[in-house]
């Protein structure tokens, strides 16, 4: 799968070295550190198409007719923030899942969301709490494997539920749901912010989306 | 990489068995598998317990409240205009003589099958000065609450409490309506 995403990038390398007639574009700083206008384009494509999708497609209706109790729905609120992931795929840079967030908060905010412009605010964060969970993996030496991805999903979508649970001030609900709601967060954070991402990004670069490191 | 393993096999094994427990208490303090279809109202400042099915509430026996638009406001201060259409509480409340006292000496407070509840007990007699402001709504925006419903409360801004918001009592498949004395 490697050898497909190298294949790509010295494919793309060597025709623009090669041709005297070809214009150079970002590919030229794929090994620099430095942000390329590709790296803005993946934001801001996958940053839409995340604001759409989690502002107008009600996940939380799989898992409310088969777990009835308040707060399972955090059993699927890894979709949110799996766009970060994806980015940080195929980008390897930590600032791209921010910009990502704040692109998918901006729609999300456009689209009418109940908490009006707050929700900017949560993505943002959520886009801080995912960076650091794959700076803390990368750390830990688990910077490449799925469990690192996969606990990096996790601290990226934990934030939000005792967030808006606190926000929401709903210190009058039975404790037990308290902890479930953040368990299940953290546990859809993992399964589908970070194993489901890296599958996806996986899928991507094998079917030739050139990455940009 | 054994090692790894075995840590990563016993982390989650004891995610799961906390899990678990925590759904065993929650599924002991709550039943969600109440007939979504029906509503019980109840309390030691009702005459008697009464539970009241869809079909009976929309019979014409209580007062109706048709498309009416209800502002909503939540704990961020967003607020929303969503037209509800549902039978108004304060008719049930008098059609069948549930109330033992005057409403300024009641109180009252929604609960939903899921475990979630308005935040606290209200004075009933906001009730009875507003009775179309407080429905039990069956219709959002004209079309019939499904997995939101079959009933939900819904309050408007306008008559809520200092420091209360509408959104905490628009309470999402309601179940059960308890009246207490004061």
């Amino acid at each position: 799968m490697k050898e497909v995403k190298q294949d790509n990038i010295n494919e793309l390398e060597d025709v623009s070295k090669n041709d005297d007639g070809y214009r150079e574009t970002g590919y030229d700083s794929i090994h620099k550190k430095k942000i390329t206008n590709l790296d803005y384009i993946y934001s801001a494509i996958i940053g839409v198409l995340g604001g759409i999708i989690s502002s107008l497609i009600p996940f939380s209706l799989l898992i409310k007719v088969w777990y009835p109790i308040t707060g399972g729905t955090q059993l699927v609120s890894g979709h949110h923030v799996i766009w970060g992931v994806i980015v940080y795929g195929l980008t390897k840079k930590k600032e791209n899942i921010i910009l990502t967030m704040v692109t998918k908060g901006v729609l999300e905010f456009l689209l009418g969301d109940p908490w009006g412009i707050l929700i900017l605010f949560v993505n943002f964060i959520e886009g801080i709490f995912l960076s650091s969970g794959f700076y803390i993996m990368e750390i830990l030496g688990e910077g490449e494997t799925k469990l690192g991805w996969g606990i990096a999903g996790g601290i990226g979508n934990f934030f939000q539920a005792p967030f808006f649970w606190i926000i929401n001030q709903r210190w009058y609900l039975h404790w037990s749901l308290w902890a479930l709601a953040f368990i299940f967060a953290f546990i859809s954070g993992v399964l589908i912010t970070g194993l489901l991402g890296r599958a996806i990004k996986n899928t991507l670069i094998e079917a030739g989306v050139p990455t940009t490191y | 990489m054994k090692t790894r393993n075995f840590y990563m096999i016993v982390a989650s094994v004891l995610i799961g068995l906390i899990i678990f427990w925590l759904l065993m208490i929650a599924f002991s303090q709550f039943n969600p598998f109440n007939d979504p279809n029906k509503i019980t109202i109840d309390g030691n400042g009702t005459t008697k317990s009464i539970t009241i099915s869809i079909s009976q509430l929309t019979s014409g026996k209580y007062e109706m409240v048709e498309d009416k638009i209800f502002h909503i406001k939540n704990s961020f201060d967003t607020e929303s205009d969503i037209t509800y259409s549902g039978i108004s509480l304060w008719s049930i409340l008098v059609e069948e003589n549930l109330l033992v006292q005057s409403s300024s000496d009641l109180e009252f407070r929604f609960y939903a099958r899921d475990g979630y509840s308005s935040p606290k007990f209200l004075n009933l007699s906001i009730i009875e000065a507003f009775p179309n402001l407080v429905i039990l709504a069956t219709k959002e925006n004209g079309v019939p609450l499904t997995i939101e419903g079959p009933l939900r409360s819904v309050m408007d801004q306008s008559i809520m409490p200092e420091g209360e918001y509408s959104s905490q009592y628009s309470v999402q498949q309601l179940s059960l309506i308890t009246i207490n004395i004061a």
